[in-house]
């Protein structure tokens, strides 16, 4: 008994003798850099990097488009029309016997540029009201939010749809109408983020070394917000090529015989009878881009924000 | 409860009232004169100056509008079809029952698939089917579902001979419409139930059931689903009015006389009260499924059927959860 | 029948995440007789909540494993017992109080529906009867039986813990496994929901394991003291022996760390360092790097297990059976 006690007091007593050691071992590990490890964590994805890969080959057939198909989009050959898919023409002719491939090629150029564009106006403007409306608050806040709540209780097709009927049709316009409907979107995500970080000590910081307000925005809290804002623009991408898609079907967007998929889809309509493959190509062309967006965008946010990944 | 729900309705007038300038704003930017089009291009300018004195479109921009405001609540009128000369309320109201049929039956559908899927994948996550079940949401969230609908006219009615491709009084002839539309909101809802079903799982509650001796079944629907419900709900509103508007192309295709081939030829003939009235009609039937959802969630979870009794100024929670999830929406 | 209710047998359970294996408990030997309270004494993520979830058959798969061992119940092999038999143990033979009440009731369903859910399960009666039970066992752990249809987001942390409580004890179950049901407390209420359990398990005659790192509680109410560390149970023993006679370093150390009112420290004496990584254990003595007293056998060498005094076992290097080395 008196034997245990003693021990247990030289226990107590002699301590410490091992922590140097020991803290040492621990402090012993690399530190990655931050894309780094963003893209360690992306390429542990296999399908997320399948839709990147397919992306940058979608986007080198777009830069590329007049070296793959160097006949253009509207070399019609009126003997050839309805042709099925051969060696010579791979996804088929359409009614005016233009070679489908070539058009989808083509057409990749078209969607690509409406879904960027659209989707970096409506950043643009989302951020820009977002970024007003989260940190001044108050009624501009108040007023900002009601307008953008009125924009997003219409559904957004028939938005867009109304607003290029208004603009009339055209490229530029499309993209216009496509764009509009989404900004809400980003100036919710930002106008959120704002709230969120607007309160934290290092803007506190910012402001008490005299920074401006504009310079708080852009320098300091901006950059908070910009992984769900990347995110959500890459989904948006696929959703404006759909969207654009759509109009150009019901013949509110763009018009034959430019190349847009869409268009091309609405050409074959009438023929699906009997060709099917006026339809299915161009098609599959949306559903592949819009795909490998969704499966890059989703990697991306599992990537930027590990806590989110399921 | 209630109070709540007036304060909601309270709170749409001046959404609807923002929805009615915008609409009317985009129309009156519209190029065509409505004269023209109503009398023809042989009529002459004394006529057509006649014309637009009886429809008013040779006043100023806001007194166009607030005739347009005036004449709606206190008439319901909507105005007339330039090209039918009928009144707008009355051809919208012949129209609309077929469309939210559609919209109502896809919706279905996409729940019915969605959450059954998106249950089975989260409770057996990294299996096999939780794999394709994965990449078919995906691609049911990637494919426009107008080519969808092509393919399957050309698949099922062509080909098989199945379905009717067209027309929208028989139940055959509802079957491709409302798969086609649910598809992809069935890939959304799938993939919000999952994921919202493994964050449920995780939780110690759950554990709790499980320690109980209850049954795996019991435990999934009757623990974890209703508390998973929330978010599935909002996206399932969301999809609803997105379906009301996305039926524009599958009315178009399957050739449905609803809302959305009114709106579209309308568009095409610049016959503006006709697109003011569609849009204007959606918007308000999409504001009250959202308030719907709202109501629906204070079912769902007792935390919030609490907080709208104690302070109605309270209703934080659905907005967000919406504005939380609102990245998973597409098109 | 023996008089050790439940008797874990060299009991191993790993979780398997991507390339590394978590060795959460190793071979850890307990026994539990009847009426019994057993202390289940470590550090956070010392294997307490894994060896408990274990016995419930609750260890989620994947990633949790049972590498081997028995758990014997009643003479009878829980860890061979199909998931339906498990079911009719769970809840009604073996319960468990789970550590935070906040989150281990369900939000969305009441209170009274989560006790008499478990009624329900077990026992044979009608809808009423069970609602009745449990409106019974409402007021049998302090709370009026007219909170029955409440949801969780209205009663306070205590009084969610006492709902818990009710729902482990509805089918009077022959062992409750309670896995720090006070720590996510308030201190005063911490005293009142101790008091509480214990009142309980003499009325309605159960045996509990105790997890806990809180020594002052051990104390207080166990009969047996098992103190674990890096997934392994270093000593065990009658609540005097562990007390009165530490023998294992770490345990000494343990108690070294608590503040004590009657004698006049200078300074807490903290346990230097963390415990091991799980996926990374060294081949000897798990303790071996924290320890002050090491020899170069802890370093390769797992220590066995010896009995120092009868029922008092010790794993360490400096122990020999019967005493000190």
């Amino acid at each position: 008994m008196n034997n245990t006690v003693s021990f247990k007091e030289h226990i107590l007593k002699t301590g410490t003798a091992s922590v140097q050691e020991y803290s040492a071992e621990h402090d012993n590990y690399v530190r990655k850099s931050q894309l780094r490890e963003i893209w360690g964590r992306f390429c542990k994805n296999r399908v997320a990097l399948l839709g990147l890969i397919c992306l940058l080959l979608l986007i080198a057939m777009a830069l590329f488009a007049d070296v793959i198909a160097p006949e253009g989009y509207d070399n019609q050959d009126l003997y050839n029309k309805f042709a099925p898919p051969s060696a010579e023409h791979w996804f088929g002719t359409d009614n005016v016997g233009r070679d489908i491939f070539d058009r989808v090629v083509h057409g990749s150029r078209i969607s690509l540029t409406v879904g960027m564009i659209s989707v970096s106006i409506a950043a643009v403007v989302g951020i820009l009201l977002g970024s007003i409306a989260g940190y001044y608050g108050g009624r501009t806040d108040n007023i900002i939010m009601r307008i953008l709540d009125v924009f997003m209780s219409v559904p957004g097709i028939l938005l867009s749809l109304s607003i290029a009927a208004a603009l009339g049709p055209g490229l530029f316009n499309l993209m216009i109408a496509v764009g509009i409907g989404s900004v809400p979107g980003y100036a919710r995500i930002v106008r959120a983020s704002i709230l969120s970080v607007k309160e934290q000590e290092y803007i506190e910081a910012a402001h008490c070394i005299g920074c401006s307000n504009a310079r708080i925005i852009f320098r300091h809290v901006l950059p908070n917000c910009l992984a769900p804002i990347i995110v959500q623009a890459t989904l948006g991408v696929a959703s404006a090529i759909l969207v654009a898609s759509s109009m150009s079907f019901l013949g509110l967007g763009l018009e034959p015989p430019i190349p847009e998929w869409g268009a091309m889809l609405s050409v074959g309509r009438p023929y699906i009878r009997d060709y099917w493959h006026l339809v299915a190509f161009p098609g599959m062309a949306i559903m592949i881009t819009v795909f490998s967006l969704n499966v890059f965008g989703d990697g991306l946010r599992d990537a930027l924000d590990p806590r989110l990944k399921q | 409860m209630s109070r709540y729900i007036l304060k909601r309705l309270l709170m749409m007038i001046p959404v609807v009232i923002g929805v009615i300038v915008l609409v009317f704003t985009i129309m009156y930017f519209t190029p065509g004169d409505p004269a023209e089009i109503m009398l023809g291009e042989s009529a002459t300018p004394e006529q057509l100056a006649a014309k637009r004195a009886e429809l008013g479109t040779d006043q100023p921009y806001l007194v166009q509008l607030g005739n347009y405001i005036k004449k709606l609540v206190l008439h319901g009128d909507l105005g007339t079809s330039y090209t039918t000369g009928q009144s707008v309320t009355s051809e919208i109201v012949a129209k609309f029952p077929t469309t939210f049929k559609l919209a109502f039956m896809s919706v279905v559908v996409a729940v019915f698939i969605g959450v059954t899927a998106g249950v089975i994948s989260a409770t057996k996550q990294y299996s096999i089917f939780d794999h394709v079940a994965r990449v078919v949401a995906l691609f049911g969230v990637s494919m426009p579902s107008f080519w969808l609908g092509l393919m399957s006219i050309i698949v099922f009615s062509v080909n098989l001979g199945w379905f009717p491709s067209s027309g929208f009084d028989k139940p055959i002839q509802w079957v491709l419409p409302s798969l086609t539309l649910g598809f992809a909101s069935a890939g959304t809802i799938m993939r919000m139930t999952r994921s919202s079903m493994l964050e449920v799982i995780r939780q110690d509650y759950i554990r709790t059931a499980r320690s109980k001796g209850q049954t795996e079944w019991v435990v999934i629907t009757k623990h974890a689903l209703k508390n998973a419900l929330i978010p599935i709900i909002t996206v399932a509103g969301i999809q609803f009015g997105g379906l009301l508007g996305g039926s524009v192309l599958t009315e178009t295709i399957f050739s449905i006389p609803g809302i959305g081939t009114l709106m579209v030829t309308a568009i095409k003939q610049r016959n503006g009260p006709i697109v003011q009235g569609s849009v204007l009609f959606t918007a308000v039937v999409f504001s009250f499924i959202n308030l719907a959802v709202d109501i629906l969630y204070s079912f769902v979870d007792p935390r919030i059927r609490s907080q709208y009794k104690s302070k109605p100024k309270a209703d934080k929670v659905p907005k967000a959860v919406k504005a939380g999830k609102a990245g998973e929406v597409s098109e | 029948m023996s008089d050790k209710l439940l008797e874990i047998k060299n009991l191993s359970i790993h979780y398997f995440a991507d390339k590394t294996v978590f060795k959460a408990v190793n071979g850890v030997n307990l026994s539990l007789e009847r009426g019994q309270t057993v202390g289940l004494v470590g550090e956070t993520g010392a294997g307490k909540t894994t060896t408990a979830l274990g016995v419930m058959g609750l260890i989620p798969s994947p990633p949790g494993k049972v590498v081997s061992g028995e758990i014997l119940f009643e003479d009878k092999d829980l860890l061979k017992m199909s998931a339906k038999e498990m079911r009719k143990v769970r809840g009604k033979k073996i319960s468990m109080i789970f550590q935070d009440p906040m989150t281990a009731l369900n939000p969305v369903l009441t209170v009274g529906d989560q006790i008499t859910e478990v009624i329900k399960l077990h026992e044979k009666c009608s809808s009423l009867e069970a609602a009745a039970k449990a409106k019974e066992m409402l007021e049998m752990v302090g709370i009026p039986a007219e909170r029955f249809s409440e949801y969780p987001h209205q009663f306070s942390g205590g009084m969610k813990q006492r709902v818990v409580i009710s729902i482990a004890l509805a089918c009077r179950p022959e062992v409750i496994i309670a896995d720090e049901p006070t720590t996510a407390l308030d201190v005063t209420i911490q005293a009142q929901v101790l008091e509480l359990m214990t009142k309980l398990k003499k009325e309605i005659q159960t045996s509990m394991i105790l997890i806990t790192h809180d020594l002052g509680v051990v104390a207080e109410i166990c009969d047996k003291v098992a103190i674990m560390y890096a997934g392994e149970i270093i000593e065990f023993g009658d609540l005097e022996a562990i007390y009165d006679n530490t023998a294992h370093p770490y345990t000494i150390r343990l108690f070294g760390a608590i503040p004590d009112l009657e004698k006049d420290v200078d300074r807490l004496e903290p346990i230097l360092g963390l415990m091991p990584d799980p996926s990374n254990l060294a081949p000897g003595c798990r303790f071996c790097p924290r320890c002050a007293n090491r020899k170069p056998i802890c370093e390769t060498t797992p220590p066995p297990e010896v009995e120092v005094t009868p029922g008092h076992m010790v794993k360490c290097h400096l122990y020999k059976e019967g005493g000190l080395a």
